[in-house]
């Protein structure tokens, strides 16, 4: 403990909300700031309907607005979307105390949480960034604190929260492994913001379908010592930045790692179908190509095509661009890390398997 | 005379100028001290000497909800090549007790700005957004980023805005898809 943590007047408040940005912008703020395009939430079913009445003399007339809605930009009846939205509640801030040993208090067990208000199903925590503020620097070894940094710890507990309260099921920890190291919100102190990473304990992090929940428990943390942050304020002491994303997190796995191409046959000839078109990739190097196995049911697939082997991949990048089989998919890259996808189907018995039809190929890639 | 009349109109000029200057700060100056005079600088929320661990904890329970911001947003998106407009659906739930603006930019590159919404208040939405450029055909993972604004505005913001709206916590973000197809799909 420091002369200047000794100094702190016992407690100190700290939170964790967003940083400090000091460029001076000033303007018109009521024009730059409200979105000119917002409308008010629709309301399902209800509708103003205009009304007309003729003015009888001496009859003092008053005014009502009548306002309508619209639900889409014109009359025209829309193709309805083929999802609904992603709609998650998250927490934007936490607070926490410090005491003069140094121990950061945060809220309680099963009270800061996501809520999943999804219709469609689940979703999941798909990245993480902290950012530190001020003075203030967030580190992942609690043992080894300096001045001014602090570690805090954090463990998803998946459970259920709606109208009639909240359900939480701690998950156990493996044994061995100490609460607080489970996760370190400073493991993602490193990841700028705009560039968040995964959960460590990526299963950790699935929210369960309309009103599944994920409690951040073990609110905990500490503090090296006040130098530069004063304890006698509300100091912020950073920013985490939460990103969801729509599904599980291995069902979202699965679809990174599956590839869909559409195959049109050519004139029956075994080497000849080609995909409907090139599929660019974004990136594609070794480390990131997807480690993939053919399911079951790609496999079945696969022999009801024609294929005569499929063999589960090894997938290796050529540096030269040379393709590599998947089977009855080839890889077919440029060296620069960037490609394109075309399709290799030596491997099938019969091209005329799929002559005059487009198939996907999607069910066949399943992330290990 | 003419020389006369103008040294008259340079003069009314400045007294012009020097009578809005005035006025400017007289309203600087006034909303300085409404603002500013008002709360104690020495006041924190909060007074934790000598309470137990469970009565902190209690405390900081009390403010859990207040700061749980809600997102809402298209989890795909569709839009045909060469076109920018897309249904984002963006909504502000009423729920929320923060304005929100939003920003979309391609996972990973939050530099590359898609799409920048002003503030949104609460029980408002946005159905409609224009990126500021059409993507290549394809799929494309895109964040939508929420940040929450407090709803009453300040004299400087912590974004150094003047008469802006702090940041209300931190900002939250969803992944999600924008399929761009073929204009004959």
């Amino acid at each position: 403990m420091t002369n200047a943590m000794a100094k702190a007047r016992g407690v100190g408040r700290l939170a964790i909300t967003a940083g400090l940005g000091l460029a001076l912008a000033a303007g018109p703020y009521a024009v730059a700031y409200a979105e000119p395009g917002a409308a008010n939430t629709p309301v399902e079913g209800e509708y103003a309907s205009p009304s007309y009445r003729s003015q009888v003399n001496g009859e003092s007339t008053g005014d009502t607005k009548l306002y309508v809605i619209g639900t889409q930009d014109n009359l025209t009846t829309s193709e309805a979307a083929a999802d609904e939205n992603i709609k998650v509640s998250i927490p934007v801030a936490i607070h926490y105390v410090a005491d003069s040993e140094g121990n950061l208090t945060g809220p309680s067990d099963n009270m800061v949480k996501f809520v999943n208000h999804t219709k469609l199903g689940s979703v999941h925590v798909s990245g993480i960034a902290v950012e530190n503020a001020g003075d203030a620097r967030i580190a992942p070894d609690a043992d080894n604190l300096e001045d001014d940094q602090m570690s805090f710890f954090v463990r998803p507990v998946a459970g259920m929260s709606d109208e009639a309260g909240s359900t939480f099921v701690p998950t156990e920890l493996p044994e061995g492994t100490p609460a607080t190291q489970r996760d370190q919100l400073g493991n993602y102190a490193s990841n700028a913001h705009g560039a968040e990473q995964s959960p460590a304990n990526k299963n950790d992090w699935n929210i369960a379908q309309k009103h599944g929940a994920l409690a951040l428990n073990n609110l905990t943390g500490r503090i090296g010592g006040f130098k530069k942050i004063d304890p006698s304020t509300d100091y912020r002491v950073g920013a985490i930045h939460w990103t969801v994303r729509a599904g599980t997190r291995s069902q979202a796995d699965k679809r990174d790692a599956s590839v869909t191409i559409h195959y049109n046959s050519n004139n029956g000839s075994n080497v000849g179908c080609v995909p409907v078109e090139d599929q660019t990739v974004e990136v594609l190097q070794s480390s990131q190509l997807p480690n993939v196995q053919i399911n079951d049911a790609g496999m079945d697939t696969a022999l009801a095509r024609g294929a005569s082997d499929v063999t589960p991949p090894n997938p290796v990048l050529q540096a030269d661009g040379s393709s590599v089989s998947y089977g009855f998919v080839g890889w077919n890259t440029q060296a620069n890390g960037s490609g394109t996808f075309v399709s290799k189907v030596s491997d099938l018995g019969s091209a005329q398997d799929l002559a005059g039809t487009v198939q996907e190929v999607y069910a066949i890639y399943e992330a290990l | 005379m003419a020389e006369h009349f103008c040294k008259v109109r340079v003069s009314a000029r400045r007294r012009g100028a020097v009578v809005v200057l005035l006025l400017t700060l007289v309203v600087a100056g006034v909303a300085v001290a409404l603002l500013l005079g008002w709360g104690d600088p020495r006041a924190r929320k909060g007074y934790y000497e000598g309470k137990t661990p469970d009565e902190i904890r209690e405390d900081l329970d009390s403010q859990v909800d207040w700061y749980a911001m809600e997102i809402s947003v298209a989890s795909t998106m569709q839009v045909e090549e060469g076109q920018t407009r897309v249904e984002a659906r963006l909504e502000n739930v009423p729920n929320n007790h923060c304005d929100q603006k939003v920003r979309m930019y391609p996972t990973g590159h939050p530099e590359d700005v898609l799409y920048q919404s002003g503030a949104i208040a609460p029980g408002e939405y946005v159905q409609y957004v224009d990126l500021a450029y059409a993507l290549p055909k394809g799929t494309h993972d895109v964040t939508v980023e929420f940040q929450g604004y407090e709803r009453t505005p300040t004299l400087v913001s912590d974004e150094g805005a003047l008469l802006g709206h702090n940041r209300f916590g931190a900002s939250a973000a969803a992944q999600v898809a924008i399929n761009v197809v073929g204009s004959d799909t």
